[in-house]
């Protein structure tokens, strides 16, 4: 197998910085938080880079597609004509300008709002499939939470129903704190799960920079 | 130095401790310590046969931004970004990683031009094999879409940060009827995830990828003390009701 020569050098400065950034969250030292500040501005700069890199690449593929007839032209000619019509009023009005955020408003938010609905009905229907595609109890639970959920959650067909929706019926309690429990003991395991993966980053075992 | 920040530093030097232990220990040990999740079985089963049959690994790594907690699952993604590209290395579908952060684009290029370079062999042009498709949850979703359905994908592993819009992703790989494995650490993606995908990895399963798909020690090692540190916290929560009942606290 090949070694990069600079891996070593990778590995360092990738440890290291995650030493110092995690050293200067704890402990209240000049030194320390200064260079926590510096790296962490350094880091904000170059993710604003990776983002531009980003675009490039979405520019690039989009191009190639085009050339190669590749996917639905009209899909393409889209994302070029949205990002001109973008660059140009971000570039002349400038990023803060209302005009800006009105081309942001008027535009991107409708869209994905649209797109939210679109998702509620395609949930509704994939959800129904789970009973053909897993027949085991924890489906047959998770079925009866979701309907029961959504019984509590809003009165049904204008109603309220007692025991279930009404005010602070026992069984909306009950649900909640078998429900919030459950978050939680979900939650520390990603908790834990995001620690360890922290940890072996900075103990060099994971290296996704290449190193 | 504040209480909090002590028992955070008490915490984190003590996991540390333990995981190089366990680490060491593991050496010596033989057998596996890994119980059997089926999600992994039929991932690894996948990944032979959209080789063979060559058709496309798709990996959704999800927008998760790197200065934020949810990145971590995306590192994840990452890990098995590398082992699935070493397996398709003489495919004629590479893998394709999609994400919707400049950041995880760039680690998922390094990734694949690391295990290229790992074997000795030229680093092929990356142009569609890590895209950076959309930069909001939504344009991220539905530009998924035309991959899943256009590059002859056959397994859609998601392994990232997602939220509702994870719904419009699986939607188009139910239409295609590919495989679904994925997860999350957020838990409305979780929900979508045992609800539709065919094969979701829940809670602390996400974390636990890399050891089951054959990594290295280390991961195995942090599977073990993740599990000896869940059993810490279910105790010490189980002694808080208790000391509570009798009224101490």
């Amino acid at each position: 197998m090949k070694t990069k020569i600079y891996a070593p050098f990778s590995i360092a400065i990738a440890v290291l910085s995650a030493i110092l950034v995690l050293l200067g969250y704890f402990f209240e030292n000049g030194f320390l938080n200064q260079t926590r500040s510096l790296l962490l501005e350094n880091a904000v700069i170059l993710a604003a880079i990776a983002l531009i890199m980003g675009v490039i690449n979405m520019v690039r593929v989009h191009w190639m597609q085009l050339r190669e007839r590749k996917g639905n032209t009209l899909y393409h000619l889209t994302f070029f004509f949205g990002l001109i019509i973008t660059l140009l009023i971000g570039g002349w009005f400038g990023i803060t300008n209302p005009t800006s955020y009105g081309l942001y408003d008027t535009i991107v938010i409708p869209v994905e709002a649209s797109l939210m609905a679109v998702m509620a009905i395609s949930l509704t229907y994939l959800l129904t499939k789970i009973i053909n595609r897993r027949k085991d109890f924890f489906s047959a639970v998770f079925l009866i939470s979701v309907l029961v959920g959504l019984l509590i959650s809003a009165p049904f067909l204008g109603q309220e129903i007692p025991f279930l929706s009404a005010g602070n019926s026992v069984v909306k309690s009950l649900l909640h704190l078998i429900s919030n429990g459950a978050m939680r003991g979900i939650l520390i395991g990603v908790a834990l799960g995001s620690i360890a993966t922290g940890l072996r980053l900075i103990l060099g075992a994971d290296r996704p920079y290449g190193g | 130095m504040s209480i909090n920040n002590l028992i955070g530093l008490a915490f984190l030097f003590f996991f540390i401790l333990m995981l190089v232990a366990v680490y060491f220990l593991l050496e010596k040990r033989k057998g596996s310590i890994l119980r059997e999740i089926p999600a992994f079985y039929y991932l690894q089963r996948a990944i032979g046969l959209s080789v063979e049959d060559g058709k496309r690994i798709h990996l959704a790594l999800g927008w998760g931004n790197l200065f934020e907690e949810p990145f971590s699952s995306g590192l994840i993604g990452l890990n098995i970004l590398e082992r699935l590209t070493r397996v398709a290395l003489f495919s004629d579908k590479p893998p394709m990683a999609t994400s919707g952060n400049g950041g995880l684009m760039l680690l998922s290029q390094d990734t694949i031009r690391h295990s290229y370079r790992s074997f000795g062999l030229a680093v092929p042009h990356q142009i569609y094999e890590s895209q950076m498709i959309g930069v909001t949850p939504f344009s991220y979703a539905i530009a998924t879409q035309p991959i899943i359905k256009d590059e002859k994908v056959s397994v859609d592993i998601l392994l990232g940060h997602f939220n509702s819009e994870l719904g419009l992703i699986l939607d188009a790989s139910e239409r295609q009827n590919n495989l679904s494995i994925g997860g999350s650490e957020n838990l409305t993606a979780q929900a979508i995830f045992y609800g539709i995908s065919n094969f979701p990895l829940i809670g602390e399963e996400v974390y636990a990828t890399g050891a089951y798909m054959g990594s290295n020690r280390m991961h195995k090692a942090s599977i073990q003390v993740q599990d000896y540190f869940r059993w810490g916290i279910i105790l010490f929560i189980l002694m808080g009701i208790v000391l509570k009942v009798l009224g101490i606290l």
